[in-house]
């Protein structure tokens, strides 16, 4: 399960910012790679929400920082 | 005046252990930079035979390896043109055909006339023995060419030589009253005038540059704040906008620690920067009013100059604005007429273009259009190529969208020329608007709205309803691709 969210969560960054998939990593920090800029992470984001059907409040949102962050915070939520 | 990569060679000689770079990883000291500059110098001369003269693309990425590459090629006067490191091909092949390089640094080119290489191909360090055995380039020479993006037609490439970057430096940290004892945080891209200039801004003046991949990290970049002990940043209105929507008023939590914060690129609205001098008291909010041709040409700080917050400031520190007519001529204040600027910081020229094209003189012509009062604040009007000829009145876009922006059900618009439907005027205004009311937006309906705060010529002729206004990654209004 845990696996499958996490592969889930980098192919929806790596298809939202045109990378390849083996770009984005545990520890890729939110905006390091170029194109990772505000409009493509406003799209990251929704498109995670739709995905998993979950809402990010702005307190988590503001706690992210890279992938793996990402991942832990849609796992809290698809789990409860 | 001395190069800033004499200068930082000089600075870096005093003040070796000081930390000149950070970005969560990597912590470079002065020395170290000196060493890294000359390994990649060495490089680009003996593995590359680069020379005088000689073109460098070279991405702008936020690495200390670019730092290397880019201030190496200044103390060879060899002419970099550093573009962002997600340059869509096409803009690339442009480019690149246009100034032929020796090297590519940062890009891959299938193209096996083209020498290309990596940042990190320049990682490396060679022991700073004498720096009174360097010679650091003469002031006239090219250092940079920087290509704007141009809402029409091709690029340009903007020359600027070492005299150019490190007057815009001078005038800069003058006006902002930088010392080198600041921190600062550049989460801008470099490939821009505005992040590129700041990191001169920082690195001439002896200080610490922290590197942030993006605004859009908003808990690395408070986390970096405390961290480092950051204590200024430059940011585009959107940046302010991103910040505001993903963490409140978080900003406040450091305002006795943010001595300065710059702003430029793109007009922000006049809540905002009333809502940033009660967030930031103690702040030196600095906005300025520049292109890459003309850096920071006019300046204000927001609690000095709170009066004056819908102008765009006054003229920097050593550099000139008069406003003309078509004719060259200077006018009188008050009088719209195009905003011209000299000044060392000045562009000595576009690449391949006769200057005479974009110039009175020594004077730069902006191509905006606005007025001087008085005291020298200079109120910004318009775009020239952007003004709308209703029946032969010229009508500013942006005094009409400013109308419409204050109706309620008006969440953003943009407004263009479009050929008269009517066939009579030649040209009338055209508004697009975004809303979550669109049953509101009828033309009598809004018309009535807008009643006398606009000449009737200027109010918009037809209405058409968008999600967002097309703007380009530094916030500026592509109006242009609107019709």
């Amino acid at each position: 399960m845990e696996k499958n969210v996490k592969n889930e969560v980098k192919e929806i960054i790596a298809s939202i910012l045109g990378v390849s998939v083996d770009e984005v990593l545990d520890d890729t920090a939110i905006g390091d790679i170029t194109e990772w800029d505000s409009l493509h992470h406003i799209q990251i984001i929704s498109a995670i929400e739709k995905e998993f059907d979950i809402r990010f409040t702005p307190d988590v949102m503001m706690d992210l920082e890279d992938v793996s962050d990402i991942v832990e915070a849609v796992e809290e939520r698809v789990n409860k | 005046m001395i190069s800033i990569v004499e200068q930082i060679f000089k600075f870096g000689e005093s003040k070796p252990d000081k930390i000149a770079f950070l970005n969560g990883k990597v912590s470079l000291t002065y020395e170290n930079m000196l060493k890294g500059i000359l390994f990649a110098k060495n490089k680009l001369q003996k593995e590359y035979g680069l020379v005088k003269g000689d073109k460098v693309i070279l991405a702008a990425d936020k690495q200390m390896e670019f730092i290397f590459v880019y201030f190496a090629c200044h103390l060879l006067e060899i002419v970099t043109l550093p573009i962002a490191p997600d340059t869509n091909a096409k803009r690339y092949e442009l480019i690149k055909n246009k100034v032929c390089p020796k090297l590519v640094v940062g890009f891959l080119d299938e193209d096996t006339n083209i020498i290309t290489a990596e940042l990190k191909d320049f990682l490396g360090y060679v022991d700073v023995v004498d720096i009174s055995q360097i010679s650091f380039p003469n002031m006239d020479s090219i250092a940079d060419i920087i290509f704007t993006t141009g809402t029409t037609g091709m690029p340009k490439g903007v020359q600027l030589s070492h005299r150019n970057i490190m007057a815009a430096a001078r005038n800069i940290n003058t006006f902002i009253g930088n010392k080198s004892e600041d921190v600062e945080m550049i989460a801008l891209p470099i490939s821009h005038s505005f992040g590129l200039g700041r990191m001169r801004c920082v690195l001439s003046n002896g200080q610490t540059l922290v590197m942030l991949g993006s605004f859009v990290n908003v808990k690395r970049f408070f986390r970096f704040i405390e961290e480092y002990g950051v204590n200024g940043f430059g940011m585009v209105p959107a940046s302010w906008a991103l910040l505001k929507k993903m963490s409140g008023n978080t900003i406040a939590n450091f305002s006795n620690q943010l001595h300065y914060i710059e702003i430029g690129s793109a007009p922000m609205p006049l809540e905002e920067k009333n809502n940033l001098i009660n967030l930031l008291p103690n702040t030196r909010i600095c906005m300025h009013y520049g292109l890459t041709e003309a850096s920071r040409s006019a300046f204000m700080e927001f609690h000095e100059e709170k009066k004056y917050l819908n102008t765009v400031g006054k003229q920097s520190p050593n550099m000139y604005i008069t406003i003309r007519n078509e004719l060259g001529e200077e006018l009188v204040c008050g009088e719209e007429g195009e905003i011209c600027v000299s000044g060392d910081a000045v562009t000595v020229g576009y690449l391949d273009l006769p200057k005479e094209e974009n110039f009175w003189g020594d004077s730069f012509r902006t191509g905006d259009w606005g007025t001087k009062d008085e005291n020298g604040y200079i109120s910004l009007k318009s775009r020239k190529k952007e003004l709308i000829n209703v029946g032969g009145k010229k009508v500013s876009p942006i005094e009409v969208e400013e109308v419409l922006m204050e109706i309620d059900f008006i969440e953003d618009c943009v407004c263009v020329a479009t050929t008269d439907p009517e066939g009579i005027l030649g040209e009338v205004v055209k508004a697009f608007i975004v809303t979550s009311e669109p049953l509101k937006v009828k033309l009598e309906y809004i018309d009535g709205l807008i009643g006398s705060k606009l000449e009737n010529y200027k109010h918009p002729a037809i209405y058409e309803i968008i999600d967002e206004v097309p703007k380009t990654a530094s916030g500026k209004i592509q109006r242009l691709s609107l019709k």
